[in-house]
């Protein structure tokens, strides 16, 4: 295991709805397409995503439903819905504008200023 | 759309909390079991894999408490919690529940009551098809003194034609009161019963439907209909022909004339007359044989004229077009045959909005319910103020409780929740008793209104607009009495850490002088001000039905007895009414324990409708004749002699005033004031209208009388009053006399048995009914007696609450300051200076609370002046007392803690310190 990063606040949910516009995920799956996605860099307390799935879900933001997992059992899938299509990439845009931002802010020599 | 999901995730929450918990479960099961799966296939073994898997998940429940967050319904289920703690508290206090439920189910039943009868009279609009677009037709004149104007018939029947207007409809009551009912008796005892006469199209322009049968059309309003059609109300129906399928057809006889009934009407009709109701309705054109009345009765009866307004017509619209029809009218296009038609085209045609039907009970009733119904909710104030000490005295014992709560992080608005939750659970459950009582109550309110001459019928749903009444009610009086004590409360609980509970005493009572306002007092001050308002009102209601208790009528009526006799179904001929009459009179007056009998058209006080004669003014012969309209009595020899009204000059009528002989008349001391003016009345020969009153000879006066009541102990007595000889009344006398009775000594009541008999041996076929007249004078004050009562009864029971208030406040401050009244005794204080020490707080609040009340009253109290009769809105005579009484009661209710004060033991209270 490498190093590892604590989340920032507010950005585990764009992390699910980055996760769920694969495909649809039950909870697990969608823990490990985030661990798998960022390379185990991110850690989440596992347990706490699901109170950020049902409040994205309570925003009408994601849909469930109840299926049949990879191993034959019951299991609650996620997907995106039309609303929150436009909520990832509304925010996909701004932490890229962010990141570019602070990137430039970091990367400046001090003979640029 | 985000918002529609979300309401939908919230119900989902609401409803379905339990499958939502069991679904979290499942999933979070199925979780862990993925990754212990997935650990034990990275090589742990299955019991280190599951110790793992969980520890990674962290916390199940604070996560099934986040997710509930997350959905928005978390506060559902603290709701929950508190309904639950909150419903333990009262079960544990069952003496407290019982005190505040049992008093606000009182107060909040007798409010309720009360708007169910206001509802009823004055909100409800008429069951009938858009009540809205109805309207009636008045007059200026009507208008201007709040009277109820009626119409002949050619008047309404052109306007019916003339079609400005969706409809007219006409209606007359046979008689208002209950002196003429229909007798639907087919010989033998009367079987008495409300009727009414419609226009044809009455019930089709109200949009009413027939249950059986049809209900009745233009054509059944037609003179040349020798079969008589009539309908019946569906309690008749019921009552009378026990539901009878076949009742269509059938023949029912009123006033002993055959009647076919067409039609039964809906449940719940009542007509439009609010306070009435109606058990059969023939047409206009029924009444001159079911009357035994001439022919041109049609014409010339007086009706009540209703329109259907068209759509969008607004009233003001309606009068502007009915002014110019009645221009035309005046101006000569009426049929040339209704000689009275033309004084009622000169006075303006008024369009009035009547959504909410008409209704004489209305009138008379609408101001003493409305100020009863704000004399209920001060009282309900006060009240309040009580459970409201109540409440914070019970805050205060549980102290310890809110601070233990506060201490592990309750925020405090989740304690005043709490305490909120309590208190709309005991108004909840007042307002319930409060329903329950109000439905009775109504009722019981209802056959008050009712007297010896007026039946009552006024419906009493329990609709929306009293429920609205009685839950905005019980909210209301929810954040009275429980927000303040729960705000109070908890800034002491949040304010006392659980470490400092042991020595501090909640609610600082530190300070030792009697001005420095603590909490309570402001209620106390409330509670004796409005107590003070209402008793004073009280007593202006109490002094005002004293007054016309004992306010001399002009006659006696406590020895009268009148006899209403009806000759309608007697073989007499009309022609030989006035012998028969006579007859009865004299077998009358020589019963036994009788000392005078004698007849007349109407009695005073219950009179509902009588004759008048339009009387020329010598001064001023130009006046309207409105004002010189005077009522006229006939009476045979010794009328006056039975009441007991002595003669000012002049002589009685006697039997030398014979039909034939030349007319006289007796007159009253306003009309001689009035109209004749001169030194010696007596022989002056009065006069009628030549036009209004072409058939009216000239009478000479001769004898006068003393002013008396003729229908209320309250009106004025300055009326003019003309008594023309029975014999010599007209052609044929009516079918209806009455005759008085005044018994030697005793209950004139006794005398009805034998004076029916007396008058069954001379005629069998007559029927009477018997009423005394002191009952009649007491039911002429049936709504100075409603309010004196009622507003006593509420100004008791808010000295009562306000006398507990003092009391409970008192003994509160007593049971804090108990280590300091024990100091002072240990150091010398007599029991004399405990008790001053303790009045003297009580008193200057009560006298605060007098000195604002004081105020309030001599604003309010002009409010109420319409309703008093004989004593000024700010007697001050009225006013004191009210204040002595008060200030009598608020002592008692404080000496009582203060004596307990005074006999505290020293040495008990320096050892429990």
């Amino acid at each position: 295991v490498g190093t590892t990063t604590e989340l920032l606040q507010g950005t585990l949910d764009l992390l699910i709805l980055k996760a769920i516009s694969l495909g649809p995920l039950h909870g697990y799956g969608v823990l490990l397409r985030i661990q798998q996605i960022s390379r185990d860099t991110l850690q989440i307390q596992q347990g706490s995503l699901y109170p950020a799935l049902y409040r994205l879900e309570h925003q009408g933001i994601i849909g469930s439903e109840w299926g049949v997992s990879d191993n034959h059992r019951r299991a609650k899938f996620y997907r995106l819905t039309a609303a929150g299509r436009r909520r990832l990439r509304d925010e996909a845009d701004y932490w890229k504008r962010l990141s570019d931002a602070i990137g430039l802010v970091l990367a400046a020599a001090p003979e640029d200023v | 759309v985000t918002f529609v999901a979300r309401c939908m995730s919230f119900l989902r929450g609401l409803f379905f909390a339990r499958r939502q918990d069991r679904e979290m479960d499942e999933e979070w099961r199925f979780h862990v079991d993925a990754r212990i799966e997935a650990l034990v296939a990275s090589g742990r073994t299955r019991t280190e894999a599951q110790r793992l898997a969980h520890r990674e998940f962290g916390d199940p429940l604070r996560w099934k408490e986040q997710g509930r967050e997350a959905r928005g319904f978390r506060w559902i289920q603290d709701l929950d919690s508190d309904l639950r703690h909150a419903l333990r508290q009262l079960r544990h206090t069952p003496a407290f529940a019982v005190v505040t439920i049992s008093t606000l189910g009182l107060v909040i039943g007798a409010n309720t009551a009360l708007f169910s009868v206001v509802n009823g009279l004055l909100l409800r609009p008429l069951p009938v098809a858009e009540p809205e677009r109805l309207a009636m037709l008045s007059s200026a004149s009507a208008v201007a003194q709040r009277s109820q104007a009626t119409w002949p018939r050619p008047i309404w029947r052109q306007l019916e034609e003339d079609g400005l207007v969706e409809n007219v409809l006409a209606w007359s009551g046979i008689d208002r009161g209950a002196q003429r009912r229909f007798d639907l008796g087919e010989g033998g005892e009367a079987q008495p019963a409300d009727g009414l006469f419609v226009s044809g199209g009455f019930f089709d322009a109200l949009g009413v439907r027939a249950a059986r049968g049809r209900v009745l059309r233009a054509s059944d309003d037609d003179r040349a209909q020798d079969a008589l059609v009539g309908v019946i109300s569906h309690d008749l129906w019921q009552r009378r022909f026990a539901s009878a399928d076949d009742i269509v057809g059938r023949t029912i006889h009123v006033e002993r004339i055959p009647v076919a009934i067409v039609g039964v009407l809906p449940p719940g009709f009542f007509g439009v007359d609010v306070g009435r109701s109606f058990d059969i309705a023939l047409p206009f054109a029924a009444g001159p044989a079911v009357l035994r009345a001439p022919d041109d009765w049609i014409e010339q009866a007086s009706a009540s004229v209703m329109l259907r307004l068209k759509p969008g017509q607004s009233p003001a619209t309606a009068t502007q077009l009915l002014r110019g029809v009645q221009a035309r009218l005046a101006a000569g296009s009426l049929p040339a045959d209704c000689a009275i038609c033309e004084r009622f085209l000169t006075d303006p045609f008024t369009v009035v909005s009547a959504g909410v039907g008409v209704s004489e009970l209305r009138a008379q009733y609408q101001q003493p319910l409305i100020t009863v119904l704000i004399i209920a909710a001060l009282v309900l104030l006060v009240a309040c103020v009580n459970i409201a000490n109540l409440v914070h005295a019970r805050g205060l014992a549980r102290w310890h409780e809110m601070s233990v709560r506060t201490a592990i992080g309750a925020p405090r608005w989740r304690l005043v929740r709490v305490m909120l939750i309590e208190s709309a659970l005991l108004a909840g459950a007042g307002a319930v008793a409060g329903l329950v009582l109000a439905m009775w109550l109504s009722r019981s309110l209802i056959g008050h209104l009712a007297t010896i001459n007026t039946r009552v019928v006024l419906d009493l749903p329990l609709d929306w607009r009293v429920l609205v009444f009685a839950i905005a009610l019980t909210g209301a009086t929810t954040a009275l009495f429980g927000m303040l004590p729960a705000l109070r409360t908890t800034r002491v609980a949040s304010a006392l850490t659980l470490r400092r509970v042991a020595s501090v005493q909640p609610d600082g009572a530190t300070s030792r002088r009697a001005w420095r306002v603590r909490p309570g007092d402001g209620g106390v001050i409330l509670q004796v001000a409005l107590s003070l308002v209402l008793i004073a009102a009280a007593a202006l209601f109490l002094r005002t039905f004293e007054r016309l208790v004992t306010r001399p009528l002009g006659f006696d009526s406590d020895r009268v007895l009148v006899v209403q006799v009806n000759a309608a179904r007697s073989q007499i001929q009309p022609a030989a009414r006035l012998a028969l009459y006579e007859r009865l009179v004299e077998a009358v007056a020589a019963l036994p324990g009788v000392e005078r009998a004698a007849a007349s058209r109407i009695t005073p006080v219950s009179v509902t409708s009588m004759d008048a004669s339009i009387v020329d003014a010598p001064d001023d012969p130009e006046s309207p004749f409105q004002d010189r309209l005077v009522p006229t009595n006939h009476v045979t020899p010794g009328w006056f002699a039975a009441y007991d009204s002595p003669f000012l000059a002049g002589r009685d009528i006697d039997v030398r005033d014979a039909y034939g002989a030349p007319p006289v008349a007796v007159v009253n001391q306003a009309f001689v004031e009035r109209f004749v003016r001169a030194p010696d009345p007596i022989g002056h020969l009065i006069t009628f209208d030549a036009d209004l009153q072409p058939s009216a000879t000239p009478r000479t006066i001769v004898g006068v009388v003393g002013n008396s009541v003729l229908v209320s102990p309250a009106e004025d007595r300055s009326a003019p009053l003309l008594y023309q000889p029975l014999a010599q009344c007209c052609e044929t006398l009516p079918d209806r006399i009455e005759i008085s009775v005044r018994s030697t000594a005793g209950s004139p009541a006794l005398l009805a048995r034998s004076i029916a008999a007396a008058l069954t041996a001379i005629e069998p076929g007559l029927s009477f009914t018997f009423r005394p007249l002191a009952a009649q004078v007491d039911a002429a004050l049936a709504r100075n007696r409603l309010l004196a009562s009622l507003s006593g009864f509420f100004g008791l029971l808010a000295m009562l609450l306000a006398g507990i208030g003092l009391y409970g406040v008192t003994a509160y401050r007593v049971s804090q300051r108990r280590p300091e009244i024990g100091i002072r005794m240990a150091l010398g204080a007599g029991r004399r200076a405990i008790v001053r020490l303790v009045l003297s707080r009580a008193i200057w609040l009560v006298l605060t609370g007098v000195i604002i009340g004081t105020v309030a009253s001599a604003i309010l109290s002009g409010l109420i002046d319409g309703l008093l009769y004989g004593v000024t809105p700010r007697d001050p005579a009225t006013l004191a007392s009210a204040v002595l009484i008060l200030i009598t009661v608020a002592t008692v209710a404080a000496s009582l803690p203060a004596r307990r004060a005074s006999r505290i033991d020293p040495w008990t209270v320096l050892r429990d310190q």
